[in-house]
């Protein structure tokens, strides 16, 4: 009996990962067919750039090249993809970018069934974080942020399966195993590895307090739990001698933030992109009713998170119940964590205190805990009745499988509903090889935003151009325009003036770009 | 028999007491050494003493006690190939063929230098070893009487010379190759962070005089491909008159090793190379020809690397030239020349994100010259021009594209060039690279106080970065100098003696200040925009206290509630000339600034003008205001005071006004401007605003100023209807229906359009009376939202003094927009499978969800 359950469970839990594994090869599939590879997304960009460096200087820290200044893994890990699969570094970051983001669902599920030690509740918190835009976004692109996530459930899965193993020697292989994975995190993203190293630290502290918390039912012990605080708090040092020792680039991004408090906080709360992150609600969709329509898994989530978390804490801490199990405490306690980095996050983002997005890094960890609370929840509900039972899927799987398709829509920035487009088409990127002819070692603005010049450097395998491309702002300075029908759509939609001047010459055109040339002014201009 | 035999044993036993004793002086010698010697100026030697390291009986090691930087110091000499000899005068028994010298600061036991001399095949070697580790010493052992250096696994520096060391005399004749093996601060900047670099410094005789004349430094081939960020991978020093180098009457036993001391108390190529020590830190600190600057000759510092056997193009310093145009050879040039050279694709210009990617090349000039031979720099003129020198200087055996040394100064002389400046400095200096770092420059202005770089001249207009020039870099100047500049020039260079204020001024400046210090200054301006400066304005804290303009013949004052109008026949300029290049024109120039030198003080410019021959008028109780020329004259505001007197004819019929602002136009009746102005007197005091004039070669005519009145209009052109793609040229024109001028203001072009209003267009603006200013503008019309676009034109303090809005209907609905987005990004093309897949995604989700229903929640949780 005991046998044909495991084979039971065994059965379900393989056909739970297939179905999952294949719902975000499909998400990636849509990536790569919505614009058939004519992506010009910033970062795929930055890390073609890296990655060709790397592969060209043959060293983790090229003395001439690009260096990604938080860690050489995911540059490092695709230099050996190239050599393995023969794909050119651009082809890879498209192809790759999107459907590499498979790997993450199995230490993912495997995470999730450690907090909840239920298959059900796993497969279903790994569909709840698989429908958050926000985790979707990074890890459908050429970024190293799908390994770092998948790194991150697995650091937790081997953190939690230690904790439950009572054999030394498991729990000491699965201890060496955490970390090897942490090191690795850190390689990829020394930031994001110590904002969440940080993160289970204090959750770990907080599961320690709530250890000593008075219950009125029976108190069970975790006797490894101030080795796990040790073994944390010491990859924190490894974090720290990464940063600072190990890979010198890592520590020139700190040193460039003036004020300690500015370090303290790039290093604990994972800040990079210096952007406003709630300009995105007014001025990166068409209208604000869609920003909260393609955004409501994100509410979802935040919302029944936010509730369960809040009746555990009072079950647990004000009426003491019975004391939590060890995975379902440091569930709790790392929401708790993790929501705590976020609240600072937004508090220093509003405040100004930094110029950097915070919280839209910090959400996609939150998430990740999130989902597991509301997975649980779910499984334990028991309705009463077959009807009401079988109606209440029924209506939950067609507004998950709508709530789904309208997060990939967010995360793949749809143009027809969001501002920030990061397509380009063929006849911008033939202007801009026009350009390369003929207009060597000159600027050409090629548009608004940088599409297109991203664009160039995927497509051309993080080579940069013999020419200036520019993008954005234009100035004096700025002589050469290529204005598409993409651009000119794009300016429309965003209500924005192509900055042409009235009476500029047109040098190329190909039907659908063309290159302005602005008429000289002084005699040093031609 | 017996006597001869007794004579025999005497013989002998004297013999073997006069070996033995000459053999107890010898082993006394080696032991106690000499008494003191003074062989060297700076080097006083108090013991030379002597050992036998391996039993020979002869020395090997030759111990000098005494004194080069300290009271006792001490000099340690190891013999390697057995030519030591015994004595004690250190030039005698030891040499710079074959032996180490240890140089012991303090006597202490410690070296602080180590030269290992090797001679070959007519070679004479010196290999240095100096500190490595920042311990102030070279560690060192001695195994069996060698000297193992410890400190560095190769010498630091290495000398060959094709003359022997000792032969002092020789020296000026022969030639030098050193080479420096990582770091030196000096020639090439180096540090320890570059410590790869190796360094090379080649002096020899380039004309085949037999005396040394120039020195290259040049790093090696393999280093080209390093970052050495500011450093200058090449150096040339070439004199170019045949005096003879001496050697340093300082130096410390080897004739090239000196110490460190002040480099420009003397002229490069005055001495032999040398190698200067700082004993302090056991650090070599300069080596080759030392000194400067020169008073004839010339150097080059090239971030480009001089390769041998070729042609190399060269920028930076290319070339730095000194020329002695008094004459004197009193050791300090009276003119130098500094060539600052960006060549095509520079690394090292323009700015970023440009920076070597400009196929422009440009030359700057800072052309120092010191006109009363007080070693101080008293004028500057900078030029600029983007040009490419290609002349080639051939040396032995490469080449440089450079001017030769007597082509600099006809080639400054004679070329048009883009920019020009004059820079006069009130304090002069004394400075060994001229006047260049001083006041302005081409790539650098003045603001807030200091030195503004890079100013945008050369990096940003000059390569069509810009459209307009950096005026506002160059509205200011450090204490005590005057500047002046035509950005536009396309001249060669020309100085004018102007006879207003008997000063040196840049002929066709548009503009200038003088920076008197303690917040006054004089501005000077080019209003008529011939070649000559016409107004001069004394500023107090800013304000503008005193103005004389000069136009058509006619001089005016206005300051202290006084106007002086005052005709002359005298030309602007005393005399016109160029810069002095040589002698004559250098004692030319100074012979007419002393005949015309005048005692008057350069802010009284009522003193200077009564100075200027001719009639005038003088109005108490009035001033001038805005005066500008045009081009059939001039006019300016005047206003008049009550009480207000005219004394002496009243050219401008006045007399009888009632006080208040007038606009004054004079009208130029001749084509010349120095015709005398004939008077007639035509006054009419009784009404009217317009007075019957007082023609005086010209006429003037007076109005009431009437209040300033701007009027805006715009109109608006759209190219094609009902498109995604239409545009509009906007025409917006701001009249002045007044005479007077108004103030500086802001006009700007605003969309609003729903509740985003968009900045379209703005500048500042000053429309003169009666003017009529039109902006052609473009706007792209937002196809789906209906727009305005408002005109404003504001004061500076914000006042909104002329509006006006036209409506841009939207062309097309957001369904068309939205129908283009469709079609553009790839959608209608591919909808079947994109809309597929997202379907299946949707579909395979909820499948998920579904699939997790036949799980018994009760049995799931574990």
């Amino acid at each position: 009996m005991t046998v044909n359950m495991k084979q039971t469970h065994g059965w379900k839990a393989s056909s739970f990962l297939v179905l999952l594994v294949s719902l975000t090869f499909l998400l990636g599939a849509y990536e790569l067919l919505r614009y058939a590879g004519w992506w010009g997304e910033p970062d795929t960009a930055a890390f073609t750039r890296f990655t060709a460096d790397m592969q060209a200087n043959g060293s983790l820290i090229s003395a001439n090249g690009e260096i990604y200044y938080n860690g050489y893994g995911y540059p490092a890990l695709m230099v050996w993809l190239v050599t393995m699969t023969g794909l050119s570094v651009g082809t890879l970051q498209i192809l790759g970018g999107a459907l590499l983001a498979t790997w993450v669902v199995v230490p993912a599920w495997l995470a999730y069934h450690e907090f909840t030690h239920s298959q059900l509740a796993a497969t279903l918190a790994t569909l709840i974080i698989l429908i958050q835009p926000e985790f979707l976004f990074p890890l459908l692109r050429g970024s190293h942020e799908k390994f770092t996530r998948g790194l991150m459930f697995l650091a937790l899965y081997l953190l939690l399966r230690s904790m439950r193993d009572k054999s030394s020697r498991i729990t000491g292989a699965l201890v060496v195993s955490f970390y090897l994975c942490a090191y690795a995190l850190i390689s990829f993203n020394n930031f994001m590895a110590f904002s969440f190293i940080l993160a289970i630290a204090m959750a770990l502290g907080l599961m320690w307090i709530y250890k000593k918390w008075p219950t009125k039912g029976e108190k069970t012990e975790t006797p490894v739990l101030s080795k796990l605080i040790l073994v944390v708090l010491s990859m924190l040092v490894v974090a720290f001698m990464f940063t600072f020792y190990a890979y010198p680039p890592a520590r020139y991004q700190l040193y460039i933030l003036k004020y300690f408090i500015d370090r303290l906080a790039v290093l604990t709360m994972n800040a990079e992109a210096p952007s406003n992150p709630y300009v995105v609600i007014t001025n990166g969709w068409i209208s604000r009713p869609v920003y909260y329509l393609v955004s409501v898994a994100n509410w979802l989530l935040l919302g029944t998170s936010l509730l369960i978390w809040l009746k555990q804490g009072y079950d647990w801490l004000v009426k003491r119940k019975d004391q939590a199990a060890d995975h379902e405490s440091l569930l709790w306690a790392l929401f708790a964590s993790m929501a705590f980095l976020g609240v600072c996050g937004i508090a220093l983002d509003v405040s100004g205190a930094l110029g950097s997005n915070m919280q839209l890094r910090l959400y996609p960890t939150f998430a990740m805990i999130a989902a597991p609370l509301l997975g649980t929840w779910i499984a334990k509900q028991k309705l009463e009745g077959k009807i009401v039972h079988k109606t209440a899927w029924v209506g939950t799987s067609l507004v998950i499988g709508c709530v789904m398709i309208l997060s990939m829509i967010k995360a793949s920035n749809e143009p027809l509903f969001s501002n920030y487009w990061l397509y380009y088409s063929s006849e911008e990127q033939q202007a801009v090889s026009w350009a390369e002819e003929k207009l060597n070692k000159r600027s050409v603005w090629t548009g608004l935003t940088g599409r297109v010049l991203f664009g160039y450097i995927i497509l051309n395998d993080g080579k940069l151009p013999s020419l200036i491309l520019t993008a954005g702002y234009t100035n004096e300075a700025t002589k050469n325009l290529l204005i598409s029908d993409v651009e000119r759509l794009y300016a429309q939609r965003i209500a924005d003036q192509i900055p042409i001047k009235i009476d500029s010459f047109i040098t190329y055109d190909n039907g659908k770009a063309q290159i302005y040339h602005r008429r000289p002014i002084t005699p040093y201009q031609k | 028999m017996h006597c001869k035999f007794c004579k025999f044993s005497v013989s002998i036993i004297i013999l073997l007491l006069v070996i033995v004793v000459l053999l107890h002086v010898q082993s006394r010698l080696f032991e106690n050494g000499a008494t003191a010697q003074q062989d060297q100026q700076n080097v006083q030697i108090f013991k030379v003493s002597q050992q036998d390291l391996d039993g020979d009986n002869l020395p090997e090691l030759t111990i000098i006690d005494c004194a080069f930087i300290t009271e006792h110091d001490q000099v340690r000499i190891y013999d390697k190939n057995g030519d030591m000899q015994a004595g004690n005068s250190w030039g005698n028994i030891t040499d710079f063929r074959d032996d180490v010298w240890i140089f012991d600061v303090k006597s202490d036991g410690t070296a602080q230098l180590i030269i290992n001399f090797i001679s070959d095949n007519e070679e004479y070697i010196a290999e240095i070893y100096d500190d490595n580790n920042e311990d102030g010493r070279v560690n060192y052992r001695e195994v069996e009487g060698k000297i193992v250096v410890q400190e560095s696994s190769s010498w630091h520096v290495k000398v060959v010379s094709n003359r022997n060391w000792q032969d002092t005399n020789n020296l000026s004749a022969a030639t030098f190759k050193f080479t420096i093996n990582k770091y030196l601060e000096d020639p090439f900047s180096i540090n320890k962070d570059n410590e790869t670099i190796t360094g090379n410094i080649d002096i020899s005789d380039n004309d085949g005089d037999g005396i040394i004349d120039y020195q290259l430094q040049h790093t090696e081939e393999s280093a080209l491909g390093t970052e050495l960020n500011g450093s200058y991978r090449s150096m040339i020093f070439t004199k170019v008159t045949g005096d003879l180098p001496t050697p340093y009457s300082q130096s410390i036993f080897w004739p090239l090793l000196i110490s460190i001391h002040s480099y420009e108390d003397y002229r490069y190529f005055d001495h032999t190379p040398a190698i200067a020590m700082n004993w302090d830190s056991g650090n070599i600190e300069k080596i080759g020809i030392l000194g400067f600057p020169i008073e004839n000759g010339y150097h080059i510092y090239s971030f480009l690397p001089i390769l041998k056997g070729s042609i190399n193009l060269i920028d930076y310093e290319n070339p730095m030239a000194y020329y002695d145009i008094a004459n004197d050879k009193d050791g300090w040039p009276e003119l130098q020349v500094r060539f600052n050279v960006a060549v095509p694709n520079d690394p090292y210009f323009p700015d970023k994100p440009y920076t070597g990617k400009v196929q422009t090349p440009n030359i700057e000039v800072n052309y120092s010259w010191d006109q009363n031979n007080d070693d101080l720099w008293d004028y500057k003129i900078n030029l600029s021009t983007n040009y490419l020198i290609t002349d080639v200087l051939s040396y032995p055996d490469f080449g440089i594209q450079t001017l030769s040394y007597n082509e600099i100064i006809p080639f400054i002389s004679n070329k048009k060039w883009d920019v020009a400046m004059l820079v006069f400095d009130g304090k002069p200096t004394k400075d060994s690279e001229g006047m260049f770092n001083r006041g302005w420059r081409i790539t650098q202005g003045y603001e807030s106080g200091k030195g503004y770089v890079p100013s945008g001249l050369n990096s940003q207009y000059m390569m069509g970065f810009s459209d307009s020039t950096p005026d506002e870099n160059y509205n200011n100047i450090e204490e005590f100098m005057r500047g002046e500049y035509n950005f536009r020039y396309f001249d060669i260079p020309k100085i004018y003696l102007s006879t207003y204020d008997h000063l040196l001024h840049l002929y066709n400046a548009t503009s200038g200040v003088w920076n008197l210090g303690k917040n006054k200054s004089i501005r000077y301006a080019n209003t008529d925009g011939d070649a000559y400066l016409d107004q001069w304005t004394v500023e107090q804290e800013g304000e503008a206290i005193q103005q004389v303009n000069f136009n058509d013949g006619i001089y005016m004052f206005s300051g202290n509630n006084y106007v002086l109008i005052k005709q002359t026949t005298e030309k602007q300029a005393i005399f016109v000339t160029q810069p002095p290049g040589s002698n004559a024109e250098w004692n030319e120039l100074g012979r007419e600034l002393k005949i015309n030198q005048i005692f008057v003080e350069s802010t009284d410019l009522l003193g200077m003008l009564e100075r200027i021959s001719g009639e005038d008028m003088q109005i108490f109780g009035a001033t001038i205001n805005n005066f500008r020329p045009y081009s059939g004259g001039f006019q300016f505001d005047l206003t008049l005071q009550p009480n207000y007197q005219v004394i002496g004819p009243d050219w401008l019929g006045v007399i009888g006004y009632a006080p208040g602002s007038y606009l004054v136009v004079y009208e130029s009746g001749f084509q010349s401007n120095y015709l005398p102005l004939l008077m007639q007197s035509n006054i009419n005091p009784a009404s009217g605003n317009t007075q019957a004039p007082i023609i005086l070669g010209g006429s003037f005519m007076v109005e009431q100023l009437s209040p300033v009145n701007l009027k805006m209009e715009m109109t608006t052109q759209r190219d094609r209807a009902n498109s995604l793609n239409s545009s509009n040229s906007v025409n917006l024109s701001i009249t002045n229906i007044s005479n007077q001028d108004s103030e500086e203001m802001k006009v700007s072009l605003v969309a609003i359009c729903a509740d985003k209003s968009m900045d379209v267009f703005s500048e500042a603006v000053r429309i003169l009376g009666s003017e009529q200013k039109t902006w052609p503008i473009f706007w792209q019309d937002l196809a789906t939202q209906d727009c305005q676009l408002v005109g404003k034109l504001e004061s500076n303090n914000g006042e909104l003094l002329a509006t006006n809005v036209i409506d841009i209907p939207a062309t097309t609905n957001q369904s068309t927009l939205e129908k283009r987005v469709l079609d553009n990004s790839f959608l209608s093309e591919r909808a079947v499978p994109i809309f597929g897949v997202l379907g299946l995604v949707g579909i395979l989700t909820g499948a998920i969800w579904w699939h997790n229903r036949r799980s018994d929640p009760g049995e799931a949780i574990e």
